[in-house]
């Protein structure tokens, strides 16, 4: 097996310095400073305050200290189609902040 | 932009590498394979058994390859003498190696198998030959005529009684055939003298389960 | 009450500013959100429709497929449902067709949000997701027919539909790069990092696929490095994109640790691209070749549980989220059944299990946890989420929600069950020489017939989901103009919903 596993150390040295080299230079071009912060850059500020129904409420309430006033679901927010499963907030204080979407009457069976 | 270029130029790398190691590399050391003596390329209605071959799917449900006999049994299954080398494929293009047994591995099976009319009945029916087996049968090779209009030169198939089609001859076509003249020409059984000694000239030894 | 008009689009309505205004948040927050979705709404909804008609024609092959193994006299006398046309007919239908598009329709739409900017090229983007399934339909049709260029994975006419699969990719990842490249944001999230690379990975990977002249062994090294990495780079990068975005969004929280998330993109990218080889254990070409490959499919252990442990810690602790989320029941479902399915493949890799498993259904079941469990899974989980946001209303009925969701959940787990038990049964059978062949194949014959069974739920679960689909772009926007709910939610008047305990 010499003749072929001299090519494949080689390569894999070479690779691995390589790589090795391609994280230095990112890491002192600053592209990993504040890493964790691009973890959050998916979401704005109604994403993290959004009421989520299978919180508890110690959860809600962190959630409100931390980003503010709780805003209301959309229907279909999580993917779903019950208007009963979006929120814990009562029908009553339910209001629409995304005001292009059309907003619904809510619907019930006739 | 600079993230971009560089995630771009990351994974392009990365990815070429990789061909480079498994398929550039060994592209070059296979040129060196030449296919044995006693291996001829395949004829005119050979070739025309394989495309068919292709065509139909097979490869979907039989192998072509024998495993070395240190790793596992296929020689002991009788489905070759010695496991298959590169330079039994040289003719094959593409590859046939199959991932599937559904069906026997058949790289040998004209050496196992060598009847033209085996082949035809049991393209036509399978479960006349095996019943047990769940291969779909391949009635386009053949036609069905009425008993009387068979033409000169031409020879029906004999079925077993009750599997024939009432009041009718099953004749092969000229695909018919092709495929078992393919079939009929898959033997790899001719000695290689040393298949490690094969391999090596390629880069390595045989895969038989490894050190 | 009157509903306000759909907004033009890129013109902010004049409700918009007063409505975020009054709420604490900022217009361009909103704005940007509307705008990318406004931009790529026409072409993922119909990336979303073209995929949801290829599962149903797909997976109806499947079934034929999967029926004609234990019942072979099933449609055998006509040779364009032969077994082995059919059989590569649903590979192309659920991976080219369902999945690759519908992750297309979800990268259209996820890039732009990812990027704070408009979809750029949508228009082309149509075009060539349009060139794409004519390419694939030549390509299934001809199959149909006979005409197969030979290798599995590969088999549609290089001549035929390469052109149209190469111009119309190109066109959709043209547009995919012209976003990124007028990207309104300092960051690239991870899941650009994953789908910018697919689009990168799968061009050089058909090229190489289907470059003409490969023979021999050969050709099965460049079969088996294509075949696999198109699983991996393609169908799997696509799909991880994707999960990294949707747990963490419903959710509200950010995944679990980013740098695990740069470990796992390139530790995938340098170890996946080498496992090609392991389809090939015992076979014809040099140990050196399987050997890598099998240490490389082992190494798989690092980015699968870097990406595993980043979703699933992310979700811990709040899995009662999935009763409310369809998205996270099944893209948590699948990101799971990613884990499952990476373990098996490092386990199935190794030489003395693939003495076992090795040509027989238990690759078969393995590749469709993978397949399905993941990426179609996926799949569902993001057109679950992205659809109401494009249409502006929620999904009409939770219970073909939950309808579709028990069927393909329960028609998965008795197929891959079935499937993996006929396959051991099957590897071990032929492993005694002493045991005739004959009784490999009979042994297979139960298990057979249980992943039938799991695929008419399967089928089942996806005519409920194409039905939903159906009936949520027909309702018009929002308005209440329908005044009847669809009939399969008609109750009687005694009873609401709250009565129901919904």
């Amino acid at each position: 097996m010499i003749p072929s596993s001299i090519p494949i150390i080689l390569m894999t040295a070479l690779f691995t310095a390589g790589a090795a080299f391609v994280l230095a230079w990112v890491w002192r071009r600053g592209f990993l400073r504040d890493f964790d912060a691009q973890s959050r850059s998916i979401f704005d500020e109604r994403d993290f305050r959004v009421v989520r129904p299978w919180e508890g409420p110690v959860d809600q309430l962190e959630r409100e200290m931390r980003f503010g006033t709780p805003v209301a679901p959309r229907p279909g927010e999580w993917g779903d189609a019950d208007p009963a499963c979006t929120g814990a907030v009562p029908p009553s204080s339910r209001h629409h902040d995304d005001a292009p979407a059309p907003s619904t009457p809510r619907r019930r069976p006739a | 932009m600079t993230r971009v270029w560089l995630l771009a130029l990351g994974a392009f790398a990365i990815m070429a590498s990789a061909m480079s190691l498994l398929v550039f590399i060994p592209q070059a050391m296979f040129a060196s394979v030449e296919a044995a003596e006693a291996l001829p390329r395949y004829t005119q209605r050979q070739a025309r058994g394989r495309e068919l071959y292709i065509a139909n799917g097979c490869v979907y449900c039989h192998s072509q390859q024998v495993r070395d006999p240190a790793f596992t049994t296929d020689v002991d299954r009788g489905w070759g003498t010695r496991a298959t080398v590169p330079a039994d494929y040289v003719y094959d293009k593409p590859h046939l190696l199959g991932t599937m047994r559904t069906g026997p591995d058949l790289i040998n099976v004209g050496q196992r198998l060598p009847s033209v009319e085996w082949h035809l009945l049991h393209l036509y029916d399978p479960r006349a030959v095996n019943e047990w087996s769940t291969m779909p049968r391949f009635t386009w090779f053949f036609e069905e005529r009425d008993e009387g209009q068979l033409i000169p030169g031409e020879k029906p198939i004999t079925l077993p009684p009750g599997r024939a089609p009432k009041g009718k001859i099953v004749v092969p076509t000229e695909d018919g055939y092709a495929i078992v003249d393919y079939l009929i020409s898959l033997n790899r059984t001719y000695p290689v003298s040393d298949t490690n000694r094969v391999m090596k000239t390629i880069g390595g030894r045989g895969d038989h389960g490894g050190k | 009450m009157t509903a306000p008009p759909r907004p033009p689009s890129h013109t902010p309505s004049p409700d918009l500013a007063a409505v975020a205004a009054s709420r604490g948040l900022a217009p361009e927050d909103l704005e940007i959100r509307l705008r990318a979705d406004e931009s790529s709404r026409r072409i993922v909804l119909l990336a979303f429709s073209v995929a949801i008609v290829w599962l149903i024609v797909g997976s109806a092959f499947g079934e034929l497929a999967s029926l004609k193994l234990h019942w072979p006299e099933l449609l055998t006398r006509t040779p364009w449902l032969t077994f082995g046309r059919v059989r590569t007919a649903h590979l192309h239908l659920v991976n080219y067709g369902w999945a690759s598009t519908a992750l297309i329709g979800t990268a259209l739409w996820l890039l732009p949000r990812l990027v704070h900017t408009e979809l750029k090229g949508a228009g082309h983007a149509a075009v060539g997701a349009i060139l794409f399934n004519i390419g694939l339909v030549l390509g299934v049709i001809g199959v149909l027919m006979g005409y197969s260029d030979g290798m599995e994975w590969l088999e549609a006419k290089r001549w035929v539909s390469a052109p149209f699969l190469v111009l119309g990719g190109g066109l959709i990842g043209l547009a995919m790069f012209r976003t990124v490249a007028a990207r309104r944001t300092d960051h690239l999230y991870v899941s650009v990092w994953y789908i910018l690379g697919a689009f990168i990975w799968f061009p050089m990977l058909y090229l190489l696929g289907k470059w003409p002249g490969w023979s021999g062994v050969e050709s099965a090294a460049v079969n088996w490095f294509f075949a696999h990495n198109v699983l991996g780079f393609w169908l799997t990068a696509m799909s991880v994109g994707a999960a990294y975005y949707f747990i963490p969004k419903v959710l509200g929280r950010p995944v679990h640790s980013y740098q695990l998330s740069l470990l796992g993109f390139w530790s995938l990218a340098c170890f996946y691209s080498l496992n090609g080889m392991h389809h090939l254990v015992g076979g014809p070409i040099p140990t050196w070749m399987v050997t890598t490959s099998i240490v490389a499919s082992v190494l798989m252990f690092i980015p699968v549980f870097a990406t595993g442990i980043n979703l699933h810690m992310t979700v811990v602790g709040r899995f009662t989220a999935l009763r409310y989320s369809p998205t996270l029941r099944f893209v948590v479902i699948g990101a799971l059944a990613y884990t499952a399915v990476s373990l098996q493949g490092s386990f199935s890799a190794l030489r003395e299990v693939s003495r076992i498993t090795h040509f027989t259904h238990w690759t078969v079941a393995h590749s469709h946890v993978g397949g399905y469990g993941f990426v179609t899974f996926v799949c569902f989980g993001a057109i679950y989420y992205i659809v109401p946001r494009l249409v502006g209303h929620e999904w009409p009925s939770s219970k073909l929600i939950r309808w579709h969701f028990n069927l393909v959940l329960g028609g998965i787990a008795i197929y891959v069950l079935a499937l993996t038990w006929a396959g051991v049964a099957q590897g071990l059978a032929m492993l005694d020489p002493q045991i005739p062949f004959s009784e490999s194949v009979r042994r297979t014959i139960p298990g057979l017939y249980g992943r039938s069974v799991g695929g008419v739920l399967m089928n089942l679960g996806h005519l409920v989901f194409a039905y939903h689909f159906f009936l949520m772009l027909r309702m018009p926007q929002g308005l209440g103009k329908r005044k009847r709910p669809p009939f399969h939610e008609a109750q009687p008047i005694l009873y609401t919903r709250e009565a129901e305990g919904a």
